[in-house]
């Protein structure tokens, strides 16, 4: 038979704390005390009683016992117990008896865990999903920006009104992040389309465009095929260099 | 203010940092001012003042480490965008990671492996959420696009240009 202690230090005052030790201690000498961070065990020899001190940080308390197996306790009883107030038990051998409404109230409670887990992990397999989709599928608006941004970069006008290292962006957000192109889609003839629009800048100073572009989809493979690229050279020679017309 | 509104780069990173350190701050005191309540002796005004101790010295450290990571962050992804000279999501998710693998090094390669997982992943959720964000805007916008019977600013195989085509405004 084993006997234990739960004291939830947290809710004591120093001072009581430390006679309830006291207390304790001068009840169990023949036991083995090992100590954690947030909590104390007692672990009996089986004959003795055991003892824990719980801190409030560790709602399950754990019970050793030689002779019977290690079990970590969720027992409701202790949550009703007024603060500091110092419980003596007998346990295992007479473990109370859980009623129904108990178990209906636990139940509940797990499901509404189940619940909010589910969501949660809902939530986060439809970000990746639309990331995913986003990075590393081929008809998405960033890949196909991607790729004109690199056929306007190997045009050789291009290159020559904006000068060398061409860079390309999207949308400026109020945070000053770039990198959401405007895109909108439709369908025309039962054929989906896209239209795209970036902006592109090189070294040549207060020189910019503004690419504009089209895809549709090949109703055979799938893919997306460009329609049109223009790039609109915004500043004063104002023209447009056409990159692509497949019209 | 001009050459800031056309090149956000170098100055986003101070942006970003000022950004990182008043959300920890303020996310940080709200957190540490409940766990300060809580841990605190009995009494309401041992309590309070439990709570306002943990805040002064809780909340400006994690405002500071928000601070680190979010001007890391810019900072790399500053200079990616310089590297690449193309903005895209990879940029900021890449310098989630490396972020995260940065400020975990002292602590050794594993632990930089996992910290740059965990960066990555966090950005790219954010990614996802920035672009759920814009796709929900765009639709409401969508509807009032009417995009004309031309399908491009030039009639086809004519390279002479018509100027203000109707109803191709910024999508988003």
């Amino acid at each position: 038979m084993a006997y234990y202690v739960c004291i939830k230090p947290a809710q004591l005052s120093l001072m009581r704390a430390s006679n309830v030790l006291l207390h304790c201690l001068k009840q169990i000498r023949t036991n083995t005390l090992s100590q954690s961070s947030s909590a104390l065990y007692f672990v009996s020899n089986g004959k003795g009683k055991s003892l824990i001190l719980s801190g409030s940080r560790c709602p399950p308390c754990r019970f050793f016992s030689s002779g019977h197996s290690v079990r970590s306790e969720r027992n409701p009883h202790n949550r009703n117990e007024k603060a500091g107030q110092l419980t003596t038990r007998r346990s295992p051998s007479e473990a109370p008896t859980v009623s129904t409404a108990q178990k209906v109230k636990e139940a509940g409670k797990d499901f509404t865990y189940l619940i909010v887990i589910l969501v949660g992990l809902g939530v986060t397999g439809g970000l990746f999903y639309v990331v995913f989709k986003e990075l590393f599928s081929s008809s998405s608006p960033s890949k196909i920006y991607g790729v004109a941004l690199e056929k306007c970069r190997a045009h050789p006008e291009v290159i020559g009104v904006f000068g060398e290292p061409i860079k390309g962006y999207g949308e400026t957000t109020r945070r000053g992040r770039r990198q959401h192109v405007s895109h909108v889609e439709y369908m025309k003839d039962g054929v989906k389309h896209m239209r795209l629009k970036f902006y592109i800048q090189g070294s040549e100073p207060r020189v910019e465009g503004t690419v504009h572009l089209e895809v549709k989809e090949n109703p055979t493979s799938g893919k997306f095929e460009f329609c049109f690229i223009f790039v609109d050279i915004d500043t004063y020679p104002r023209r447009s260099i056409v990159i692509e017309d497949n019209r | 203010m001009e050459e800031y509104a056309r090149e956000p780069c170098p100055w986003r990173i101070v942006d970003d940092c000022g950004g990182a350190f008043t959300m920890g701050a303020i996310g940080g005191g709200i957190f540490q001012s409940v766990k300060g309540f809580r841990n605190a002796p009995i009494g309401f005004r041992h309590r309070l003042r439990g709570s306002a101790n943990a805040v002064r010295i809780r909340a400006p450290q994690i405002g500071g480490s928000f601070a680190v990571w979010g001007g890391l962050f810019s900072t790399i992804d500053c200079g990616l965008v310089k590297l690449r000279r193309k903005e895209d999501p990879w940029n900021s998710i890449t310098s989630g990671a490396m972020t995260g693998a940065v400020l975990a090094a002292r602590s050794g390669p594993l632990a930089m492996v996992g910290s740059a997982m965990m960066g990555g992943i966090l950005l790219a959720l954010i990614e996802g959420v920035g672009i759920l964000l814009t796709r929900y805007t765009a639709q409401q916008f969508q509807n009032q696009i009417i995009l004309g019977e031309d399908s491009g600013p030039f009639p086809p195989k004519d390279s002479s240009p018509q100027k203000g085509y109707p109803g191709y405004g910024q999508y988003q």
